[in-house]
């Protein structure tokens, strides 16, 4: 039997999620009209938009890239989405008004994945937007007692995307909980 | 740090806890020191008549006391300890160990530069750094200076070429004024790019002179992946440092890896100042990701040759 794994991109508009899987799916990736077997997801799409990116197994499995719509108010779709996933990167766009603000709401919304500690935190802009620092970060994610990775990428750099997800899996490798590894 | 006993009476077993949790009340000890197995502990008090159950008796950086009064002769290379055990005696015997621990072994007659450079590097860590700027030569074929106050470093040349260098050979380090530094004419670079590549070279030399290999490690940040010259296997050991592990030993066996990747990363981190000892227990479940993690490593593996990332096994 053909397995499923998957992978969600969340973060803002403009923070990168389209172009973050476009780096790792190339071709395979289609905006919108996602080809998928959930049924409640596909009716979604046809209304929000959302990123969809595949990469085939050598075991005929297949490994699912989403790009979630980044605004609070599709929070029920994220949730669909999160069920069975393997791991979470969130994309920060350190040029908004309160990227920390904009993380937190993430990670509520994930936190099934954040608990599993299954989660990449990748921060965008932060070459122009030097504020807030990755001390910052982890200072905040201390504050919630949370150790997860936090990077400063540029997502169109497809080597950060790989690196990150890599970390993801290393993250997913290292973690306690028992596989829940069937998309 | 570890306080072993072996073969101590109750009383003295129960006296003794008493005044380590004094001394560590009081402050008036560096290192958090804990009670372990003695085969974990820096400091072992012995009643010489169980001499044998202490294993390796010589082994590096271990102090050894045994209790005045159980032996007529004190083994080689151990102190006597008066009975009734005083907490000022205790407290000289943890402070030597602490000493020890902190400076490089005496038994390291190779990488002596590198522990110094190492240590140099460390210290930049700090707030209150001097003024003073260091010229490495001898490492690279471009001189390297190190500008602790900038956190930044300039070399002309890549950090690659760092990994090749025998950690054997000699090197030159010296303080040189911070207006010799080449500001007008290179590049410099982030401090850490030095601090992890001089941490991954002296891995070879197990964990740094300072760090307690028995003693629960984790992450409080991830290594900057993104402009660190790094290997797979340093993913997957940041991920299992971002729980408490306890200690080089664990880590070999909660990752699979081998003691030079884990003892790399290790200084890297700690130089880079991302380590720290940590007070909670490694977490008990670490024990079931050994048991059930086969099919959940073999499905990351096959995720990992999709996506055409590096792979250093499997
Ligand atoms: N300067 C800069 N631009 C970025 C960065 N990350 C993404 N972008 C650009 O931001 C734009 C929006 O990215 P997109 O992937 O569509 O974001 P999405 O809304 O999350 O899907 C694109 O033009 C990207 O090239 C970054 O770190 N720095
Ligand atoms: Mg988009």
């Amino acid at each position: 039997m053909a397995e499923e794994h998957k992978i969600i991109f969340t973060g803002t508009m403009g923070a990168g999620k389209t172009t973050a899987i476009a780096a790792v799916a190339g071709k395979n990736m289609l905006r919108t009209e996602a080809a998928n077997t959930d049924s409640s997801v596909a009716k979604a799409t046809t209304t929000v938009g959302f990123d969809y990116g595949e990469i085939a197994l050598p075991n005929g499995s297949v490994l699912r890239l989403y790009g979630t719509p980044g605004q609070a108010r599709f929070a029920f779709l994220w949730r669909i989405l999160a069920r069975g996933a393997l791991g979470l990167i969130v994309l920060v766009d350190n040029s908004r008004p309160d990227p920390l603000a904009d993380l937190a709401m993430y990670l509520d919304n994930f936190a099934d994945l954040v608990r599993r500690g299954v989660v990449v935190i990748g921060v965008g802009r932060s070459d122009t937007h030097p504020e807030p620092s990755l001390d910052s970060y982890y200072r905040f994610l201390e504050s919630r007692q949370l150790m997860l990775p936090v990077f400063e990428v540029d997502v169109r750099e497809s080597e950060h995307v790989l690196m990150m997800l890599d970390v993801l899996l290393s993250m997913l490798e290292m973690s306690d909980c028992e596989d829940e590894t069937h998309g | 740090m570890g306080l072993a006993e072996v073969g101590l009476s109750e009383a003295d077993g129960r006296r003794l806890r008493a005044m380590l949790m004094m001394a560590l009340a009081d402050g008036s000890l560096r290192a958090r020191w804990r009670l372990v197995d003695a085969s974990h502990a820096r400091v072992v008090i012995l009643d010489a008549a169980k001499i044998d159950r202490l294993p390796r008796l010589n082994q590096d950086n271990r102090i050894v006391a045994v209790l005045a009064g159980t032996a007529d002769s004190v083994p080689a290379g151990a102190r006597t300890l008066d009975w009734p055990i005083r907490a000022e005696a205790l407290l000289a015997l943890l402070r030597d160990a602490e000493a020890q621990a902190h400076s490089p072994r005496a038994d390291a007659t190779s990488g002596r530069p590198l522990i110094r450079l190492a240590e140099l590097l460390r210290r930049t860590n700090l707030h209150a750094t001097h003024g003073d700027a260091w010229l490495v030569t001898g490492m690279t074929r471009a001189p390297m200076y190190i500008a602790p106050q900038r956190k930044q470093f300039f070399c002309t040349e890549s950090l690659r070429t760092l990994h090749r260098f025998d950690v054997r050979n000699d090197f030159e380090i010296a303080p040189i004024p911070a207006t010799a530094l080449p500001i007008a004419n290179e590049r410099p670079k982030p401090i850490a790019m030095l601090q992890w590549s001089i941490g991954l070279l002296t891995g070879t030399l197990g964990p740094l002179p300072w760090i307690d290999a028995s003693a629960t490690l984790q992450l409080q940040r991830f290594p900057e992946f993104q402009i660190l010259h790094h290997e797979p296997a340093h993913r997957r050991l940041a991920a299992a440092f971002s729980r408490p592990v306890a200690g080089i030993d664990a880590a070999i066996e909660i990752t699979k890896l081998d003691r030079h990747a884990v003892c790399s990363f290790v200084n890297g981190a700690e130089l880079c100042g991302y380590l720290r000892t940590s007070d909670q227990p490694p977490s008990v479940a670490r024990s079931a990701a050994r048991t059930t993690g086969g099919s959940k490593r073999s499905l990351v593996q096959l995720l990992r040759r999709a996506l055409g990332i590096e792979t250093t096994d499997g």
